[in-house]
């Protein structure tokens, strides 16, 4: 007897809220007080499932997917109104479009992904967005810079002669009475940074993204595909999620309403843990479980069901 | 929804497929696009190729830097929106100093070196929902000196003939009194205009719609009022040779990247001129295009 699958790839770069969706999705599926989304058959492997979900219902950070992992949700379920389906989702991790991006070529299992998929959930993280503006921009990539320079096992030494440093200014300071040199602004020579992929903005990591993915179903006449924003609760309420991809990412929306004979597009807001970590943790967990904290709203800002872009992505009508 | 026959195991993995990164190409590209992947392009999806003429230092890459910036702000550029690009990372390299540099340093763009010589690609939708396939040319400016010097545009250049656009970018910097260039700026300007003639007057008549012509008057912010009047008389000699390549040919103010306080402008206008198609330039995404069209005249430099 042939069975409906629905194959949905979640793809994004690193820390957008892919894991962490899928695990709040997981403990939904399971909260029987939800009607949207039911599990039919208790059978099989739910490790990794059980891993994240846990995580999220302690209201924990998930760490890193890693890009070789070939878990995911295998599960079969009942969405409200829909027959009895096989739901695959992988649990992608963010490497794999960093590769695609910098590296320029495709992570074997993230590419198998995005061919059979019947949908994409793109994941985007409001947080740590680098814009095409020159101030947020240089910012962004000097922070980047400084990061990447630091080794961990020299911290330690650092903020030892940070503290020796200080000391020694500070015996220095003047009283008032000395003669300062001037700073010759002239003078300063900025430090030339020599440009990378991964220095480019977040609006053409998307884009390149996205134009491969085409590229790679191009057999496919129409690519669903759902742009997921994800720790909502750190957006501006006021915007919705269309807004926000508009006024954020024009770019990216300018690109979808270009390119709507190849792709159909819808945008969601979602907080899948409820509030922001570690700040909010204890009164995250006083609201009571997944189901209670996480929630979603559609493209205008209306609110709907956490499980409402995995309904979107399997209804391909 | 795809119909499989079941049972499906639970732990299938896909990495039991026999995959690697090669069969699966990335389509698009972390460099400039070399002339066979801008005629493999062409071939595909149609387009519009646009060369950008101006020696060293006119503000060729500056021009395409702020497009491109423009459109990844905005989304749009007047009516126009941005369809996408197969050259985002070139583009974000080449936008990447002015970016850096900001604040109280000058902002700038790196010059194009003769190793850098490529395409950009720009998609676009147009107002009225066609879409345009955009070849940017960004070729260093040497090769427009050895142009000037009498070396012929499709020697030295072998794709010229399958141009559809050609925007010769003149600086406006090169008009203040103070640069005491403005001369040689205008007898350059001349010389290019005398080599697209010549280039006009080897394409054949028919088979495809003659090649347009644009005067770019680059960063126009830098002209100082009380000079502009006196330069008028020069612009207009330069479009009258320019009415020889291209009876349509007009001048386009533009300040890509202003240093005086005002707001960018020209930008829109340029991306409307980019895009006109009207006229039958190749610029569909139909995948079969007129041989003639496509690049199939390339040659290999």
């Amino acid at each position: 007897m042939a069975e409906s699958v629905a194959r949905i790839a979640f793809v994004g770069f690193h820390e957008t809220g892919k894991s962490t969706y899928l695990g709040a999705f997981w403990q939904i599926v399971q909260d029987d007080r939800d009607l949207s989304v039911a599990e039919v058959d208790l059978t099989g492997d739910r490790s990794h499932l059980q891993f994240i979900g846990e995580q999220v219902a302690a209201a924990e950070q998930l760490k890193r997917t890693d890009v070789d992992s070939s878990e995911g949700f295998r599960v079969r379920v009942r969405f409200n109104g829909t027959d009895e389906l096989l739901l695959d989702v992988p649990d992608l991790s963010g490497e794999g479009l960093r590769i695609v991006v910098e590296e320029r070529h495709w992570d074997a299992r993230l590419a198998q992904a995005v061919v059979e998929a019947d949908a994409i959930l793109f994941f985007v993280s409001p947080a740590h967005l680098r814009l095409p503006v020159r101030s947020a921009f240089t910012d962004e990539i000097l922070a980047s810079v400084v990061t990447d320079h630091i080794d961990p096992a020299d911290e330690e030494a650092e903020a030892e002669a940070e503290a020796e440093a200080e000391a020694e200014a500070e015996e220095a300071r003047p009283t008032g009475n000395e003669a300062v040199d001037e700073v010759e602004i002239d003078d300063f020579v900025p430090v030339e940074v020599a440009f990378e992929s991964r220095f480019a903005c977040s609006s053409a990591h998307i884009i390149d993204s996205l134009e491969n993915i085409l590229a790679l179903r191009a057999q496919t006449k129409i690519t669903r595909v759902g742009f997921v924003v994800s720790a909502w609760d750190s957006v501006d309420q006021r915007l919705s999620p269309a807004t926000w991809l508009a006024t954020r990412l024009p770019a990216v929306r300018a690109f979808s309403e270009a390119n709507r004979g190849r792709v159909a597009v819808d945008v969601f807001g979602v907080s899948a843990q409820g509030g922001q970590l570690p700040a909010e943790k204890a009164a995250l967990l006083a609201k009571g479980r997944v189901l209670d904290r996480a929630f979603a709203l559609d493209a205008t800002g209306t609110p709907i069901a956490v499980t409402a872009p995995m309904r979107w992505a399997i209804n391909s009508d | 929804m795809t119909e499989v026959e079941s049972p499906v195991a639970e732990d299938a993995n896909l990495e039991s497929a026999d995959l690697n990164h090669d069969s699966y190409p990335v389509w698009s590209s972390d460099s400039e696009l070399g002339l066979e992947q801008a005629r493999h392009l062409s071939s595909e999806r149609g387009a519009t190729v646009a060369m950008f003429l101006g020696e060293v230092g006119v503000g060729k890459t500056t021009i395409l830097v702020e497009l491109w910036t423009d459109l990844l702000q905005y989304g749009s550029l007047g009516d126009a929106l941005f369809g996408g690009s197969c050259t985002t990372i070139p583009f974000e390299e080449r936008s990447f100093q002015s970016r850096i540099r900001a604040g109280s340093c000058a902002s700038y763009t790196l010059k194009t070196n003769e190793d850098d010589d490529g395409f950009l690609h720009l998609r676009i939708r147009r107002g009225d929902g066609r879409m345009v396939e955009l070849l940017l040319s960004d070729f260093a400016g040497e090769h427009f000196t050895r142009i000037r010097e009498g070396t012929e545009l499709a020697d030295e250049l072998e794709w010229a003939s399958r141009v559809d656009r050609f925007v010769v970018v003149i600086d406006g910097k090169a008009f203040n009194p103070s640069a005491g260039s403005m001369e040689n700026a205008l007898n350059r300007t001349s010389r290019l205009l005398a080599a697209l003639e010549r280039l006009q007057q080897t394409l054949p008549l028919v088979g495809r719609p003659r090649p347009r012509l644009l005067l770019l008057l680059a960063k126009d912010d830098s002209i100082a009022p009380e000079t502009r009047t006196g330069i008028e008389q020069a612009l207009d000699q330069l479009l009258v040779i320019g009415r020889r390549v291209d009876a349509g040919c007009e001048l386009l103010r533009v300040a890509a990247r202003p240093t005086n306080g005002v707001s960018a402008y020209g930008l829109v206008e340029l991306g409307e001129w980019l895009t006109d198609v009207d006229g039958a330039v190749t610029a569909t995404v139909l995948p079969s295009v007129v041989s003639s069209r496509a690049f199939g005249r390339f040659q290999n430099g």
